[in-house]
């Protein structure tokens, strides 16, 4: 009976922190189906999914619940159709009773094919915000022949550099607009271009996407190793990318601890989190960013460039399911470490997992738990490390991590050679 | 006149660039909205997009002569199909008034939840034994039917039941309960012809960069490490096969039991090989791949080279490697892979990183396709290498690749061997913003 309190208890709080509900994709678009994820201790054996407009309410028919324990558990409801371009309120209710189980915001952009690009496409309400606009070029040295609506409303818009022009997002309520542009006579809109978000939502998934950095750190090592990462981000573009990140506040800072990309520019970073680091870039400019990353023993460089570890892009990572190193020593001329990497949990508390291997009839477990971010900040990932037990030589095996119910994770092996500390790296595909 | 001419050109570069036609996403589902990226030259003003059936016949309408093709340059030109019922469908592109141009068939896979599925959904026309496992949920199920005819069936945690022989094409499932009940699952299985191309909306593309052993530069001994696992609980058939050994009672294509896991060492890709799995189950299987120096055994486990899955290929931009040094310390071989495309030269330009918006070098690198065939060609990329010459110490550079037709698939990637160890570094691709 403590045990169902305490989890309805947790559930009632994951509820009021705005936990338990995702929907997947992160950034669903028209073009993709959407899936609602929530947490529940009951099994729902149907579930109505109601539309009004943008309020979403899904209502469980005839739940399940055990009358002892309650196992926590995740729900996903397929909704039925595309939905339009909007911003969506999702509530899950339980039938019959007026009870709100939980229920989360989400953003559906244009997923069809677009007249010209928005730099950014995401803005704050309160504007001010320089946007590029791509795709559509000026003729005039003045922009002239270019005229630019926001919802309707003409914005003043100036030439830049690489075929494009700007403009200063202006003030405006929180959701998706419409831009037009008139060039010549004719006129094209982009329905729902631009997004403001709402300014008091501290993390907005559709407006940003993670990119882990899994290493980035300088330290001693064992065997007098001298361990250093590398990493570059190239904005090859000629706006700049305003990204959330802190690889520039290493030491003390006071201002402008996270300076955008500016156009054209290559910026190299080498320490701070050897948990690994989260960019969350603007969804209109990730992919074009370019990254790579590499650690390298600095003592023994003459002996190699080092190696690269993959850089983590939101579709790398692996949703709801378990992570597969395959290939992995145990042989003893090595250590091995895996790395678990997990990002916006269903539910924070939610951070046990297991690495698992199979040795002969054996299924060996070993148990992790993620700790979060020191400082609580998105920027750092919730994180946890095993090392692997030593078997015999040329022992090698697929590893499997499991990781918290329906949770965002990645993981990696690292291999490190005990006499010449050569790395390599196996990473899930 | 002038159209003509214009068809003639895109007929003309149609014949260098096969793929005009590139569906977004690759493997609709009946749930997926879907695009059409038309790769037409010269701008096109509009277009008419019929659906007769199962035939959709796009009509495009050319731009003004003023922007005509100097030279015939293909452009993407989006499409949208919206959602489709589960079936087989044809594309039919039309340019100005010339008949037919390019045809694309393509599968729309079934996405609705049904009271059953059934899997894996690829089935060889052939006969190997193939086991299609049918998950049922609470319902008590008598008889399955493929296509009207029953099939045996057996219990095992789930139902089983041996793939009947049956003609190319999507077929339904319909099962009969106990208590008399029946469902269909219409589009649930799709039966194909091995001896025949594959549909690529039905199978995906996964690149093994290098499979080969061989011997290399100062007594190295290189050696390629593979190994594939199904996670599965039901068989999953490819269309082909890139492990030196077969399963002799499976027929053609890689055979992956049922939650099983196979290492091997690769042979006979130097250039690389794309083992071609159905799209429905490719995520179910995992990869994983290494080159390794044998004859330096003892100092390390080697390199770990990615398994390329479309989603990681580039489309329609230049691909990009950053910070690849030229230090005289090592060699350093760049490897680009493309797909769907022809014979050309791709266009590599260098970059220092002391002046990385200039352009320091530009090399043309050869494209093309390892001599092949039958159903091996459908798994050869067209490959390209380039050894890019040293500079001084501690110098770095960007390198950028522009591939011949932007539709193409492509990846790419720079090995950076270290001369007196033999340790092997590797720098892949990343972002789709080009050259700065």
């Amino acid at each position: 009976m403590k045990i169902a309190i305490a989890f309805a208890t947790l559930l009632l709080t994951a509820t009021l922190a705005g936990q338990g509900t995702h929907v997947f994709p992160f950034a669903p678009t028209t073009a993709t189906p959407v899936e609602v994820h929530y947490l529940s201790s009951c099994t729902a054996r149907t579930h109505e999914v109601v539309r009004e407009g943008h309020e979403i309410t899904i209502v469980a028919h005839d739940r399940q619940c055990p009358n002892v324990l309650p196992i926590p558990l995740v729900e996903k409801v397929k909704l039925p159709e595309a939905l339009p371009a909007g911003v969506y309120d999702v509530s899950i209710l339980q039938e019959f009773q007026p009870f709100f189980l939980t229920g989360t915001r989400f953003v559906v952009r244009n997923g069809g094919p677009k007249p010209f690009e928005l730099h950014p496409a995401t803005v704050y309400p309160h504007g001010g915000d320089p946007v590029h606009v791509s795709g559509i070029a000026c003729e005039e040295a003045d922009c002239s022949d270019v005229t630019l609506r926001i919802d309707g409303q003409p914005v003043t818009i100036e030439a830049a550099d690489g075929g494009t022009f700007r403009f200063t997002a202006p003030d405006h309520e929180s959701g998706l607009v419409d831009v037009t542009v008139q060039k010549q006579g004719s006129a094209v809109t982009s329905p729902g271009a631009l997004y403001y978000r709402h300014s008091h939502q501290g993390r907005d998934l559709s407006a940003e996407e993670p990119i882990l950095l899994p290493v980035v750190h300088s330290v001693d090592g064992a065997f007098g190793s001298r361990w250093e990462s590398e990493v570059t981000v190239s904005n090859p573009r000629p706006w700049a990318v305003d990204a959330d990140y802190t690889l520039h506040n290493i030491g003390p800072c006071i201002s402008d601890c996270d300076p955008p990309f500016e156009p054209k520019s290559f910026q190299k970073f080498s320490n701070g989190y050897p948990r690994g680091t989260v960019m969350w870039v603007p969804r209109s400019e990730a992919a074009e960013l370019a990254l790579s990353l590499r650690t390298r023993d600095v003592s023994r460089q003459q002996q190699g460039w080092g190696t690269e570890v993959p850089v983590v892009r939101e579709q790398d990572f692996i949703h709801g399911r378990n992570i597969r190193l395959l290939d992995v020593p145990l042989d003893p001329r090595y250590r091995v470490k895996v790395r678990v990497y997990m990002i916006e949990p269903l539910l924070t508390v939610l951070r046990s997992g297991a690495v698992r291997f199979r040795r002969g009839d054996d299924l060996l477990s070993i148990p992790f738990t993620f700790t979060a971010a020191t400082n609580g900040l998105r920027i750092e990932p919730f994180y946890a490390e095993v090392d692997l037990p030593q078997g015999v030589i040329g022992e090698r095996l697929p590893v499997e991590i499991v990781l918290p119910l329906d949770a965002t994770g990645w993981a990696f092996a690292s291999i490190t050679n005990n006499e010449t500390q050569q790395v390599t790296i196996v990473a899930p595909n | 006149m002038l159209r003509i001419v214009f068809a003639v050109l895109f007929a003309v570069s149609l014949a260098a660039q096969p793929q005009r036609i590139v569906l977004d996403p690759p493997g609709p589902t009946s749930a997926t909205q879907i695009v059409a990226d038309l790769y037409v030259s010269c701008d096109p003003l509009s277009h008419t997009l019929e659906r007769l059936g199962n035939v959709i016949k796009i009509h495009v309408t050319p731009g003004p002569i003023e922007s005509l093709c100097d030279p015939p340059i293909a452009v993407r030109y989006p499409v949208v199909l919206g959602t489709l019922p589960v079936g087989q469908y044809r594309i039919d592109v039309m340019v100005g008034e010339r008949d037919s141009v390019d045809s694309k068939t393509f599968i729309v896979r079934n996405a609705a939840e049904g009271p059953f599925n059934v899997h894996p959904f690829a089935i060889p026309t052939h006969l190997d034994g193939l086991t299609v496992r049918l998950d049922a949920g609470d319902l008590v199920v008598s008889k399955v039917f493929v296509d009207g005819v029953q099939v045996g069936l057996t219990i095992n945690g789930a139902y089983h039941f041996r793939a009947p022989a049956h003609a190319p094409g999507l077929v339904d499932v319909r099962i009969e309960t106990n208590t008399g009940a029946t469902h269909t699952l219409a589009g649930a299985l799709y039966y194909y012809d091995a001896s025949v191309p594959p549909d690529t909306s039905v199978f995906e593309r996964i690149l093994f960069p290098v499979l080969f052993h061989s011997a290399g530069a100062h007594g190295s001994q290189w050696v390629s490490e593979a190994a594939m696992a199904n996670a599965a609980h039901w068989p999953i058939k490819a269309y082909n096969s890139v492990s030196p050994f077969e399963c002799p009672d499976c027929g053609v294509g890689q055979h992956f039991q049922p939650e099983s896991y196979i290492a091997f060492t690769g042979a006979g890709y130097p250039k690389g090989v794309a083992l071609l799995v159905p799209r429905a189950e490719a995520e179910n299987l995992a990869f994983s791949l290494r080159v390794r120096d044998t004859s330096r055994e003892a100092e390390g486990y080697g390199t770990q080279i990615p398994v390329v899955r479309e989603k990681d290929m580039f489309r329609n931009t230049d691909l990009t490697l950053l910070d690849v040094p030229v230090d005289p310390l090592y060699r350093v071989k760049v490897r680009i892979y493309a797909f769907d495309t022809g014979d050309h030269d791709a266009e590599v330009t260098v970059h220092r990183d002391s002046a990385p918006n200039t352009v320091a070098a530009r090399h043309f690198v050869p494209m093309r396709r390892a001599p092949c065939t039958g159903a091996r060609c459908h798994g050869a990329p067209w490959y390209g290498e380039l050894d890019l010459p040293s500079a001084a110490a501690d110098d770095r550079v960007n390198v950028y690749i522009t591939l011949g037709s932007p539709q193409s698939p492509a990846w790419a990637f720079a090995s950076i061997t270290n001369n007196e160890t033999q340790q092997v570094t590797i720098v892949t691709a990343d972002g789709s913003g080009g050259r700065p």
